[in-house]
């Protein structure tokens, strides 16, 4: 049997008393999409840091391609963060010159293409722009990377309907071959058409997972549908 | 990856510290080129003795200037220094612990060589800082009150009652300039990683105040330094007691032997050397424990 591309094992992370994951065990493959879904507060961020190395788990060990996280890990993942982390500073050009100087992976022609595409001025400093046109250079940067997991924090967050489109594209079309992409949401509508996969996840335990289509064919309905059914969440997922 | 990875720290250092280089270097300028001698008026006497009857001195403002150029440039000398140790703890905080942070930690490096990254940093920036500061008491030198200046930090020997061209100074020891340089050095090295170990250990805690944090380490170790030197002076080198009975004052003809000053430093640069060894290596394990972005 293959190594999977990210396995927890056990993994647990509190603040005091509070505990946010709970016992964590999960195998994700090779060359699928999947849905991270919860609630608000459900720990899927929590989640997405530990496997970033941005958290230290309480307890239990994550692995990626099967060796713990670490500088190989953050190698070939490629994550976007809910959060903007780019430098004020530096100019558009700038910024794609430091992703090529650390990652050898990240595709420079690719990224100045999308910076055509996305109609972003390479010479405009970071601190002169939009939060919405970060966003944008942010997703080029994760996107023009040749990895093997692309892991999206909230991608379509406070974006209206046609941008979320529009970045689902950039994603779909931009992204490695073979690799796998974790998009982590609570718009489950937006995104149900191009997972392969689903997580689900609530009070910081996986709840259900599984292969989407057979998901849709057992419940005879949309994912969107058994989310809310299962979580009874009355949460807006199309504003 | 550990040069880029320093290239990129000392970048926003370097920038936010230049303008008091500036400042530090126009200043000295300024103070050099404002720079006045004053004119003695001799009467020659029966007896062939010589009265000084007058002193022609600068205009009111140039003298008003010089006398503002010499405090700008004592004031730009501590903000640099300052304002070093501040850039440092800035950039550490955003690089570490904000939004930036984000990137930083998802850097493919280990973060082994994102700590020694910084601590190289560090030293190279003090590095240059000091280079700064030395280039620029070079520059003081070259005028008469520019040494007075000197003199008053102790790092000339000089008369500073003297008149006209009585006037002199003498170098220290290369030895003296070594280790005064190591000592500013070290201290502000140590100050600058008291601060940062606050800001890990808030961190990790996730309450309390990193200032506070790094205070209590500052503290702690100047209270152990001052043991230190005392027991050194007490049982292993006597004569650098004559150090808590302040500077020999200068008088004409007077260079005192400041060799057990320039011992003194040593301890004290030896002690700061164990401190910066210590806190290395107790920040590096808090962080290879991992961190906790919010």
């Amino acid at each position: 049997m293959s190594t999977p591309l990210l396995e927890y094992r056990n993994v647990s992370k509190s603040y005091g008393d509070k505990l946010i994951l709970d016992n964590i065990n999960l195998k994700l493959p090779h060359g699928k999409i999947i849905g991270l879904l919860g609630r608000n507060g459900a720990g899927k961020s929590t989640l997405i840091k530990l496997t970033n190395d941005l958290l230290a788990p309480t307890s239990g060990e994550i692995f990626v391609n099967g060796e713990t996280v670490g500088a190989h890990s953050k190698e070939i993942i490629a994550y976007l963060p809910e959060r903007t982390y780019l430098d004020k500073q530096l100019t558009v050009e700038q910024t794609i010159k430091f992703f090529a100087e650390f990652y050898r992976n990240f595709d420079t022609a690719k990224a100045k293409k999308l910076v055509k595409e996305l109609n972003l001025d390479p010479s405009q400093k970071v601190s002169k722009m939009s939060k919405g046109m970060q966003e944008k250079l942010q997703l080029i940067l994760v996107m023009s990377r040749n990895a093997e997991l692309y892991i999206l924090d909230e991608p379509l967050g406070g974006v209206d309907p046609a941008t979320r489109d529009y970045i689902l594209d950039t994603i779909l079309s931009n992204f490695s071959e073979g690799a796998s992409v974790i998009i982590s949401t609570h718009l489950i509508a937006d995104i149900e058409r191009i997972l392969d996969e689903v997580i689900f996840i609530d009070e910081g335990k996986i709840f259900l997972t599984g292969d989407a289509d057979k998901l849709r064919k057992e419940h005879n309905t949309s994912i969107d549908k058994i989310f809310r059914q299962t979580f009874k969440a009355n949460v807006n997922t199309n504003n | 990856m550990l040069a880029k990875l320093i290239k990129h720290n000392l970048k926003p250092i370097f920038k936010s510290i230049l303008p008091f280089v500036v400042a530090l270097f126009v200043s000295v300028i300024l103070f050099n080129i404002t720079d006045y001698t004053l004119e003695y008026v001799y009467e020659t006497l029966e007896d062939g003795s010589r009265l000084i009857t007058d002193i022609i001195g600068p205009s009111k403002i140039q003298e008003f200037l010089h006398g503002f150029f010499n405090f700008a440039t004592n004031c730009s000398m501590i903000l640099l220094l300052a304002a070093t140790v501040r850039a440092i703890w800035h950039q550490f905080k955003t690089y570490f612990y904000s939004d930036r942070a984000y990137l930083t930690h998802t850097l493919p490096v280990a973060r082994q060589t994102l700590w020694n990254a910084e601590i190289c940093s560090i030293a190279i920036t003090f590095i240059g800082v000091i280079t700064i500061l030395v280039l620029n008491c070079l520059l003081l030198s070259l005028t008469q009150d520019g040494a007075r200046v000197l003199e008053s930090f102790g790092l000339v020997g000089g008369c500073s009652h003297c008149i006209g061209d009585y006037y002199y100074v003498e170098p220290r020891s290369f030895g003296f300039y070594l280790s005064f340089v190591f000592i500013i050095f070290a201290e502000f090295a140590f100050i600058t990683l008291c601060g940062i170990t606050g800001m890990i250990i808030k961190q990790r805690r996730g309450k309390g105040s990193s200032l506070l944090f790094g205070l209590l380490f500052y503290m702690a170790g100047s209270v152990v330094l001052i043991g230190v030197i005392t027991l050194i002076g007490n049982f292993f080198d006597k004569s650098i007691i004559q150090l808590f009975d302040g500077m020999p004052h200068s008088t004409p003809g007077y260079n005192p032997d400041l060799s057990y000053m320039a011992r003194t430093l040593i301890y004290i640069g030896a002690t700061y050397s164990c401190y910066l060894v210590a806190l290395y290596f107790v920040d590096q394990k808090l962080l290879r424990r991992g961190i906790n972005l919010d």
